[in-house]
């Protein structure tokens, strides 16, 4: 099978620091988040992933091109939209896509008509004859995420893509980047602060801390409960449902959602729970087992973390 | 079925050659520059000179070259008939004895006119002629023709290059370079081009191409039209078996320019994110170093301390280029008196582009 990504035992350092410590990955095709605190190493692994920097040691391929031997293919098969707040200077937004275009190797004619294409399809309508200069926070994303699709790349590097845009922006560049991964059969690894924008597309996570993976796994594979635990939501009486349930010797709690979080080890404890909210008269809307929250898997791989930033 | 579908839609062309991908940078880059109105005014500018040169050259070629060279034709064949010992009288036929004793009258005259020719250099009109006048005087008195013909036309291409086309340089630089680097380091746009199939070679190679284009414009191609015309204006087609090698050092005279001034004004623009600042430091190092120059040599050539050519010209780039110029126009020919500026340009060729090369690698190695 092939990977997307597959790397082995890659440590690059920039003098004394260490960036990235030992890192093995093996990623399927998929929409992937990467996740870490800030100094996790996070944007020297998409410098290595893009092929721009030497690693000290280690080796790996991506989208089955090497490292390091092969970093021009690969950026050539790479769609990338940088953190920071980047642009060129002295273009107007369909100039500035024309010339990311051109840079990839559309030829000039065929770029400006496909620039055009590209921009309709991410919602920038007339402000593309202005200067990016001008533009806002939002509007620059939407011109550098322009930038990266335009030359129809297999593979999308996003760093922080919905950083700066309001919800509706958010959920817009959210629904573009399914419709590229689902529709056209793209990849992305999309690395963000934003755990629910992981949540609410992505295949697979990568957590890295401190220069290491510290989580490398599918989202459903993560989202699995340790223990068997059970969500319980009610249409009013969450309090008297919990003292109902500890009453009866089941382990139950208020989550912040004003839910029910249950303990259920046997089958029977679940015909438990609906005596007790017939008891008490509990209207009881859903009772559905618990998944992980991406917070949770977050806070543990990176140790409980105080210097967690999500 | 939609009038405008606004989805996406699957590219299935061919992508370029990616060896040529950097031109796409320097394309944009010279479409940029020459939109400037102050580019082109000075585009324009640097061309008149072209006809003030032609004139030159004209006025040299008609007036000083071909009777001269008629003048050294007879002496020649004079000198050759007197060691060969034979009676012209006895063996030459009556007419062309006539000939040879009309062209004898002719050559004096020409003698004549040569002691003529030192008064109207140093005359009023001798003033407007670009340089030091020297070294045309020179150049007449020698008794090869095509010697003196190449001498001529180097003499006027050097200073061509050194006066007018070195001001447009220094204006051109000035307002070019300045922006290319600067403004990409403020945007941060490096890593948007380096996360496409560019290399930072191809970068540089781009962003160097931009001036280096406009220099071409404003050195090299005005310098071959100028010869061409100088060509067109010469009395007889022997100027171009004289002068064939003129076009090769024009072009490697533009280099010498056009080569470290680049890299020294993207080293400068790369230095900072304010393109003024950048500018700012390129007029001041090469209008501070010629002006402290001129002021050494003008207050202490006087007492005979300074010479032109002193090691003190290696503080302004101007004159430092201004030497190898004239060593590869050949009016400098001792090597060991070039070197060290040639030496001095080619270390702050090599110095500013691994400089360069550095910072506009800082988005990778951070």
């Amino acid at each position: 099978m092939s990977y997307l990504i597959e790397l082995q035992s890659i440590s690059k350092s920039y003098r004394k620091m260490v960036a990235l410590k030992d890192v093995s990955l093996q990623v399927e095709h998929g929409v992937t988040g990467l996740l870490g605190p800030n100094g996790a190493g996070k944007s020297t692994l998409i410098k290595v992933l893009l092929g721009l920097v030497r690693l000290n040691s280690g080796s790996g391929t991506v989208l089955g091109k090497q490292l390091g031997k092969e970093g021009r293919e690969i950026r050539s098969l790479v769609g990338y939209m940088p953190e920071d707040d980047c642009y060129f200077t002295g273009m107007t937004g369909i100039e500035m896509v024309t010339f990311c275009a051109s840079l990839s190797g559309i030829a000039a004619g065929e770029a400006m008509r496909r620039s055009h294409e590209i921009l309709d399809f991410c919602g920038v309508q007339q402000e593309r004859y202005r200067s990016v200069e001008g533009y806002s926070t939002g509007m620059r994303q939407k011109v550098k995420f322009a930038g990266a699709i335009v030359h129809d790349p297999d593979f999308l590097i996003l760093d922080e893509p919905t950083s700066g845009l309001d919800p509706e922006e958010r959920e817009s560049l959210l629904n573009r980047v399914s419709v590229l991964c689902k529709g056209f059969q793209k990849s992305a690894l999309i690395s963000t602060h934003i755990l629910p924008d992981v949540q609410a597309i992505c295949d697979n996570v990568i957590i890295l801390a401190e220069g290491e993976v510290k989580v490398s796994s599918s989202l459903s594979e993560l989202s699995k409960p340790t223990s068997p635990q059970y969500t319980a939501a009610v249409v009013e009486g969450e309090e008297r449902l919990v003292s109902g349930l500890n009453r009866v010797g089941l382990q139950a709690a208020l989550t912040p959602e004003m839910k029910v979080s249950v303990r259920v080890d046997k089958e029977t404890d679940l015909q438990r729970i609906y005596e007790v909210c017939e008891q008490d008269r509990i209207v009881l809307k859903s009772l559905v087992p618990s998944l992980n929250s991406l917070q949770e898997i977050f806070m543990a791989a990176i140790g409980g973390g105080s210097n967690a930033n999500s | 079925m939609p009038i405008h579908d606004v989805g996406y839609r699957k590219w299935k062309g061919e992508f370029t050659a990616t060896w040529s991908r950097w031109l796409i940078i320097s394309s944009a880059g010279i479409r940029t520059a020459l939109s400037s109105r102050w580019i082109k005014r000075i585009l324009i500018a640097s061309w008149l000179p072209v006809i003030y040169f032609a004139l030159i050259l004209f006025f040299l070629e008609n007036v000083f070259i071909a009777p001269q060279m008629a003048a050294l034709q007879i002496q020649n064949l004079s000198t050759n008939d007197a060691s060969s010992g034979i009676d012209k009288a006895v063996v030459l036929p009556s007419g062309i004895q006539a000939e040879l004793d009309e062209k004898i009258d002719l050559a004096e005259e020409a003698v004549v006119q040569k002691t003529q020719e030192q008064a109207l250099i140093n005359s009023p009109l001798g003033q407007f002629l670009p340089g030091d006048g020297r070294v045309l005087l020179e150049s007449l008195k020698s008794n090869d023709q095509s010697e003196m013909r190449h001498t001529v036309w180097s003499y006027v291409f050097s200073t061509f290059f050194q006066y007018s086309q070195g001001f447009a340089t220094l204006m051109v630089v000035g307002l070019i370079v300045p922006p290319l680097i600067s403004r990409d380091v403020r945007s941060r746009a490096l890593l948007l081009y380096y996360s496409r199939p560019i290399t930072r070679v191809e970068y540089v190679l781009g962003k160097l191409a931009i001036p280096g284009f406009v220099l071409v414009l404003i050195t090299v191609a005005p310098a071959m039209v100028l010869y061409l015309v100088g060509v067109l204006v010469s009395p007889n087609l022997s100027v171009l078996a004289d002068t064939w090698d003129l076009p090769f050092r024009i072009v490697a005279g533009a280099a010498v320019c056009i080569i470290p001034t680049c890299l020294l004004g993207l080293l400068l623009s790369s230095l900072s994110q304010e393109s003024r600042f950048a500018g700012f430091a390129w007029f001041t190092v090469w209008g501070l170093g010629a002006v402290v120059w001129m002021g050494i040599y003008t207050s202490k050539s006087q007492g005979g301390q300074v010479a032109y050519d002193s090691e003190w010209s290696l503080i302004s780039i101007y004159a430092t280029i201004g030497r190898v110029q004239a060593w590869v126009f050949g009016l400098e020919v001792e090597v060991a008196r070039v070197a060290p500026s040639l030496i001095m340009l080619i270390v702050i060729s090599i110095f500013s582009a691994i400089w360069m090369y550095r910072r506009v690698s800082a988005p990778i190695r951070i």
